[in-house]
């Protein structure tokens, strides 16, 4: 038999199943949207595509949708056109809960009983229906909630295995929670009834009333929450933006476009979390790979263009560093910068006693005891360098990262952006080129403005073609190198706003080098940026600081 | 002209950061001046197009000059009850528009963004919020929004009622277009009545407000007849003037305005001569803010915008003795509302009662609904004989780019148009 699919919590779940029908959410990640592209538009929201994907490739069959939000109002358009359904149905619901709404929905749900009735050749059977009520079980301990829009099952199933208790599921989709009916009634009766007790759940955020999703996170026993976006899913964002200042929990902000590929790149940002949360379980100590060691210890950042190694003594004393461009492969870049780093203090690995492994190449390499991810082993070497930093403003070549630590260096909060080279220090590196100077004129030269030009777009593409016309324009390369340094300064304070950064502020990273960007960034923040001569070590000397505590 | 906007813009967004009254106060003189340059000095605008400018842009500093008189609202609002209450509407989209024409979206885009909110959001509304929240708008009396035409303003709205803490009235409209709907809306603009007067201590006077709709009806009755004589005639505008129209024919439908702006624009075409050029009719916004794209369409006897939906989705027959009924049915007969298809229907039939030659289903960055039906708008276009240009842009956000890949786009499809026609030069 086919199963009906259902994508929102308002579809009438109950009702179908009183028709026979199999119900099951749709959740799937696709690995990519090559059939949706076809039919619709890149910029719709990523579960609104993933739907069209699962439809166009003959997965799904019998879909029942709610008109929820412009997305899925258009991927119904795009469905009527296209899609090869056997069944398709789209239930209008209001945006209020109040008696018109309540009496408009109980239509909706008559329409839906006639027309699936129908098509299923079945009659409402009401044993059926009282059944199909299932109770929502509560965790009943500590555990940490996923809100926000909808998430796929691929990246709910990596969040399970990732954090450190119990995951919840409680976003858009997932929160659903209708109440039996207490007694048999007429069926035009019971429709009125089922349709107030869906209207009567806790609201989503399309409706007008949201007060009620406060029970979300008002529980005494959630100890995180996970907020959850799909990108060009508006909605949710909204929420997050208020709900930042109002929970008293970690948060950590998740954004995906619905893939399987891009929740790979959300696995850092979920495992520093869980280090953040839970550094007891997620940090093992005791265990070492080399009881023979010496008392030395290694941290290996392995970075998109360059792999650092620190080798720290039991005194913290650094006895042997190394920066090694990381080439085709993260294993080999790390054996070679390892090897760098022991040959100057002329050591051999047998004389390490642990080893933490760090940044992206970090589940590549065989070399450590553990890995930890780069946002809590940057946290730990800028505490290291200097106890009265509060917020780490890293920019690396494909990443830009802002980072909150507590007085005893523990991470409260980060923010990462690394879905494109915008405001990154490739993003600088190819505005170099186009502009024909090297990396180091380009740090100098952007001190030297005279007049104010504005570059608008961060996306390098954009970018490249605004510098080319300032070229064009007879605009000095000290005038359009101070644009893009403001440009990048403004994206990277716009993310310590959204971490609430506080003083002392530390750069580290690739682009701490880069005076003109460093001066932006003092200048829109107010403040002094402490530039420490390790800043392109922190990852590695952090990683060795773990190792040390093993 | 370009630098002083720039200049203009730059001020308006670092004085906010400081002293957010001053960059208000420098603002209001900014549009203060520019209607002044539209009263005596309005180029090539024929003197309809000048006026629906000069209306809107009153319409837009009066909450600057009035923020105690003013109602936040959407464009899909219907504001003829405001009007009747003296209320001034101050609305998102066009304020959105404005501060972007004003060249000083920028900062108040980073800021909404720094607050958490998406970055894929639909500019108007993000360049609205970002302003509010850093000062430079003032509180309104209370904010009055439709669940049309899309989900930001179910976001936007309730954001800027908790902001400034004011009441908020939200007419819900349902999806599906019949009478039920239509009592429903109506139902609750009766609501609306009773907050009005209830927030503003005032009755509402209900021969006002049928005076205001009649004069609503009569005006979108004119624009209507315009649109038929516009068919074989040239009448030469710009791309912009189209959203000044869209406008006047939204916020300020029902204001005496409006009426004349109609009035005129029949003249205009009364003794306008006749078509030539390429036509098209452009679906969605505009990204007036790129210069390319104007050079292209603003008064050029080859290539004219004939018509735009923002206009006339919501041209319709209303029965206007119940007033109430009148303003739900405009709300659930848009063709913003229910699928795209009507959206699309409407298009084909603009675009053959226009004479147009092709049409552009502009892709404003943020709009799903108009993002998600482009290729169906496409194909339906194609199969009835009106070539079409999916155009992806930001009607408000320079920051989004890609002004010589539009234009490039634009050119190309007027030649390619012009091999039908006779051979057009740009």
């Amino acid at each position: 038999m086919s199963v009906t699919h259902y994508i929102c919590k308002y579809t009438p779940v109950e009702l179908l199943e009183a028709f026979g029908g199999e119900c099951a959410i749709l959740n799937h990640m696709p690995d990519n949207f090559d059939l949706s592209d076809q039919v619709s538009h890149l910029n719709l929201c990523g579960f609104g595509k993933a739907l069209l994907e699962a439809v166009m490739e003959g997965s799904v069959k019998e879909l029942v949708l709610v008109n929820c939000c412009d997305t899925i109002r258009s991927a119904y358009d795009v469905l009527l056109e296209y899609g090869k359904l056997d069944f398709l149905f789209m239930l209008d619901i209001l945006h209020t809960g109040g008696e018109c709404s309540r009496e408009r929905t109980s239509r909706e749900l008559k329409r839906l009983a006639k027309a699936y009735g129908e098509y299923k050749g079945t009659q409402f059977d009401y044993k059926k229906f009282a059944a199909a009520f299932a109770p929502r079980p509560r965790p009943d301990g500590p555990y940490i909630s996923v809100l926000g829009g909808r998430v796929g099952d691929e990246l709910f199933a990596m969040m399970e295995k990732t954090m450190p208790m119990q995951v919840q599921n409680d976003t858009c989709a997932n929160n659903r929670s209708v109440s039996a009916p207490e007694a048999e009634l007429p069926f035009d009766e019971l429709m009125d009834w089922y349709a107030g007790e869906l209207l009567g759940q806790m609201p989503c955020m399309r409706m007008t009333d949201i007060t009620g999703r406060k029970q979300l996170y008002n529980d005494p026993n959630l100890k995180a929450v996970i907020y959850h976006t799909v990108k060009f899913c508006d909605y949710y964002g909204f929420e997050y933006s208020d709900l930042r200042r109002q929970v008293t929990v970690p948060l950590l902000k998740l954004e995906s476009d619905y893939t399987i590929q891009s929740s790979g790149q959300l696995l850092t940002r979920l495992e520093a979390f869980a280090e953040s949360i839970a550094p007891e379980k997620t940090i093992r100590k005791g265990k070492t790979r080399n009881m023979n060691g010496k008392g030395l210890y290694a941290g290996i950042d392995s970075g998109s263009t360059s792999t650092d190694v620190v080798i720290l003594d039991k005194d913290r004393n650094i006895v042997a560093q190394a920066i090694l461009p990381t080439g085709a492969g993260a294993a080999a870049g790390a054996d070679r910068a390892l090897d760098e780093a022991l040959r100057q203090a002329g050591l051999t690995r047998d004389d390490i006693t642990a080893t933490v492994t760090t940044g992206y190449g970090r589940t590549a390499i065989d070399l450590g005891d553990q890995s930890i991810t780069e946002i809590t082993c940057h946290a730990k070497g800028a505490f290291f360098l200097d106890p009265t930093v509060r917020t780490i403003i890293d920019i690396g070549g494909q990443d830009s990262k802002v980072i909150r630590i507590d007085d005893a260096g523990n991470v409260v909060n980060f923010v990462m952006n690394d879905k494109c080279a915008a405001g990154t220090g490739r993003f600088l590196e190819l505005m170099a080129r186009t502009l024909e100077i090297s990396l180091e004129e380009m740090s100098d030269i952007g001190l030297d403005w005279k007049e104010d030009v504005t570059i608008s777009s961060m996306c390098t593409v954009f970018a490249e073609s605004e510098v080319v016309s300032l070229i064009a324009q007879n605009r000095t390369p000290a005038d359009i190198v101070h644009g893009l340094n403001r440009s990048v300064a403004t994206k990277t304070c716009s993310l310590c706003r959204r971490v609430k950064g506080e003083e002392n502020y530390m750069m580290t990273g690739g682009v701490s080098k880069n005076k003109g960007v460093v001066a932006e960034i003092e200048k829109i923040l107010g403040v002094k940026l402490h530039i420490s001569e390790k800043a392109q070590l922190n990852g590695a000397l952090g990683a060795a600081l773990f190792a040390l505590e093993m | 002209m370009y630098n002083i906007i720039e200049t203009f813009g730059k001020t308006v967004q670092d004085m906010c950061g400081r002293n957010p009254d001053s960059a208000r106060r420098l603002l209001r003189l900014g549009y203060h001046a520019k209607n002044l340059q539209l009263k005596f000095a309005p180029g090539h605008l024929h003197h309809a197009a000048q006026m629906a400018a000069i209306e809107t842009t009153t319409s837009m500093v009066a909450p600057l000059d009035h923020p105690d008189d003013s109602v936040m609202v959407s464009i899909f609002t219907p504001c003829e009850m405001l009007q009747v209450f003296g209320l001034h509407p101050y609305c998102c989209e066009g304020l959105g528009g404005f501060l972007s024409g004003a060249g000083a979206e920028k900062a108040f885009l980073d800021y909404a963004e720094s607050e958490g909110l998406p970055e894929t959001f639909c500019s108007y509304h993000k360049v609205f919020i970002g302003a509010a929240e850093r000062g430079l708008m003032p509180k309104p009396r209370f904010v009055v929004s439709t669940s049309l035409a899309c989900d930001a303003n179910m976001l936007t709205f309730r954001r800027m009622a908790k902001h400034y803490d004011v009441p908020h009235f939200v007419i819900d409209v349902p999806y599906e277009q019949d009478g039920d709907a239509v009592d429903y809306v109506a139902g609750q603009l009766r609501q609306l009545k009773s907050f009005l007067e209830e927030h503003t201590g005032k009755k509402l006077d209900e021969d006002a407000l049928r005076e205001h709709v009649e004069r609503g009806q009569r005006s979108m009755d004119n624009f209507e007849k315009y649109m038929e004589m516009r068919a074989d005639r040239q009448i030469l505008g710009d791309l912009t003037g189209e959203m000044f129209s869209a406008f006047a024919l939204h916020t300020l439908l029902g204001t005496e305005e409006t009426e004349h702006y109609t009035e005129e624009c029949i003249r205009i075409a009364e003794s306008a001569p006749p078509a030539s050029g390429i036509r098209l009719v452009w679906m969605h916004t505009s990204p007036f803010w790129v210069k390319e794209l104007r050079q292209l369409t603003d008064f050029n006897q080859n290539l004219q915008v004939v018509g735009c939906d923002m206009c006339f989705e919501g041209l319709m027959q209303t029965d206007v003795s119940d007033p109430y009924k009148a303003m739900a049915r405009r709300l659930v007969y848009s063709t913003f509302n229910g699928p795209v298809s009507r959206r699309i229907d409407r298009g084909i039939e603009e675009a053959r009662r226009l004479n147009a030659d092709g049409i552009v289903w502009f892709c404003h960055w943020g709009c799903k609904h108009t993002l998600g039906g482009a290729q169906l708008a496409k194909k339906r276009f194609e199969e009835a004989g009106f070539p079409c240009l999916i155009l992806d842009g930001d009607g408000c956000d320079r920051s989004h780019g890609g002004e010589g890949q539009m234009a490039t786009r634009i050119e190309a499809f007027i030649e390619m148009l012009g091999q039908d026609k006779e051979a057009v030069n740009l």
